[in-house]
């Protein structure tokens, strides 16, 4: 099912996804169900090594601009389906988000949100501090000044999203190399002509970027400048206990995150405004920080008291890939043929990505325009078109 | 017949571990994940290398070819209230000891 890296990659193919986290796969798999052969997915370690396999999991339509809301909508409706059709438990489970708020300042754009969500059909609504108790009753809700609520939204288990989207590739076909570098990219007269990596050389017509925190040096690779800066964040697990917390607990206030996995364990994480933005690979440093435990121990045992007997097991970090405005950068550059992108989704690369991928698999095999896609290409930052999504935590 | 146990925390089996290999999951980094060894109260301390030996015995290699996955902070689990109770240390610097030498081929 997930191939050890043996022997050279093919000589050709008819495109070369670089990596092997939910975009790359997701992708990968899309191409290959309308119909493309010969498809390569190269990854530098192990699959979901990079972000995808270090993230909380979390799905929600809690977003304050429509792509996102949209991308986000589709992409429950195929967490909904994607067990099945992928053929592997995802552990999916719409425990709902509750995103909590601790400044009178956040009420409006929440109420605002709240709307727009609701005018594309997502069950959202905004909750009084004590409504809140009917969701999480052991919640310490006296800082809280609102809230809102979806029960569609949840979290899956991302590796077995990253597996189901591997085993579901490799049974049509696509090649998956692990623990293979890129060392590469060849191109000329305006067009992606192949990628040399420490397994031999690949001729490809079509290269995607879907190298994450990665993504930049990538298209640096072919002179294409993203805006894009990489983030360590940081998460835990607790020891597991009985199932008790039903949906995800989120505060756009200070940026705390935490679920309960269908393994029992506390999972979770807290953004540090502290933490600096790089922009090179050799900086990117994903060693955890007793800061990090000790900040999210904090905010945990603030939000919900009986936290403070649970006993943190392990913690580990992860990188963003974080555009200026906050959504994804999807499709291609003008005057480079033959490449295309899927990242900069800035902490919600898994959430997002079964339609991005199903979207952008459908614009590269029919030449069909998306609206979506042009909204979210990377050309928006020259236009100045560019609204930031207000709602991004962790 | 009795079980053999890998894992005790996760309850994980060597008939489990040896199907999830077969099932194509052939390193330590998806074995870990797929199956839990590792990743329970003890957080590998009494599995992984006894996993890793599963593991090389299962493809015929020496087990020192066998790389391990990462143990991650904290050594023992603690509470919640222990750790809120702790002064904020600083954002840790670059590359501070040799112990946490950051190795960009190895992660952490």
């Amino acid at each position: 099912m997930i191939p050890l890296p043996e022997g050279p990659v093919p000589a050709t193919a008819d495109a070369v996804i670089v990596g092997g986290g939910i975009n790359g796969l997701a992708i990968a798999y899309e191409l290959a169900r309308r119909g493309m052969k010969h498809l390569v997915v190269l990854e530098r370690d192990y699959l979901g090594s990079g972000s995808t396999g270090r993230c909380g999991g979390g799905i929600r339509q809690q977003w304050t601009t429509e792509e996102n809301i949209r991308l986000a909508q589709e992409s429950v409706a195929a967490f909904e389906r994607l067990a099945g059709e992928l053929g592997l438990q995802t552990f999916f489970r719409q425990g709902g988000y509750l995103m909590v708020t601790e400044d009178e300042s956040h009420l409006d754009s929440m109420r605002k949100a709240v709307a727009l969500q609701n005018s594309c059909q997502v069950p959202s609504r905004f909750l009084e501090p004590r409504e809140c108790l009917e969701i999480v009753p052991q919640l310490d809700i006296s800082r809280l000044k609102g809230a809102s609520f979806c029960q569609k939204d949840g979290t899956a288990y991302p590796f077995s999203v990253v597996w189901g989207y591997a085993k579901a590739s490799a049974r049509r076909g696509v090649q998956i190399f692990i623990r293979t570098r890129l060392l590469e990219v060849r191109h000329g007269d305006g067009r992606i002509t192949g990628v040399v990596t420490d397994r031999g050389e690949i001729a490809t017509p079509l290269l995607i970027n879907c190298a994450g925190p990665w993504s930049r040096s990538l298209a640096a690779m072919v002179g294409v400048q993203l805006p894009n800066r990489q983030e360590r964040h940081e998460i835990m697990v607790s020891e597991s206990c009985k199932p008790f917390l039903d949906p995800m607990v989120i505060s756009i206030s200070d940026g705390i995150y935490f679920s309960q996995s269908m393994r029992g364990e506390i999972v979770g994480g807290i953004g540090d405004p502290q933490e600096p933005h790089w922009d090179r690979p050799d900086q990117f440093d994903t060693r955890s920080q007793l800061r990090f435990a000790v900040r999210f121990a904090r905010a945990l045992t603030a939000y919900w008291p009986p936290a403070r007997q649970l006993r943190l097991m392990r913690q580990w970090a992860g990188m963003y890939d974080v555009t200026p405005d906050h959504r994804p950068i999807l499709g291609g550059v003008p005057g480079l043929e033959g490449y295309q992108m899927a990242c900069g989704y800035s902490g919600h690369g898994f959430m997002l990505a079964p339609m991005a991928a199903s979207r952008l698999a459908k614009q590269i095999t029919t030449g069909e325009p998306d609206k979506i896609i042009d909204s979210l290409s990377l050309a928006r930052f020259a236009r100045g078109d560019i609204e930031a999504d207000a709602f991004v935590v962790g | 017949m009795s079980k053999r146990i890998l894992c005790r925390c996760e309850d994980v089996t060597i008939e489990e571990f040896g199907k999830a290999y077969r099932d194509g999951f052939a390193e330590m980094e998806a074995l870990k994940r797929f199956t839990g060894v590792g990743t329970g109260f003890c957080q590998g301390k009494g599995c992984l290398c006894e996993s890793a030996l599963e593991l090389a015995r299962l493809r015929g290699i020496d087990p020192a070819q066998i790389p391990l996955t990462n143990i991650r902070p904290p050594i023992e689990p603690l509470t919640f209230e222990e750790l809120a109770s702790l002064d904020l240390p600083p954002l840790m610097g670059e590359m501070e000891t040799a112990l946490l030498r950051k190795d960009p081929e190895v992660g952490s």
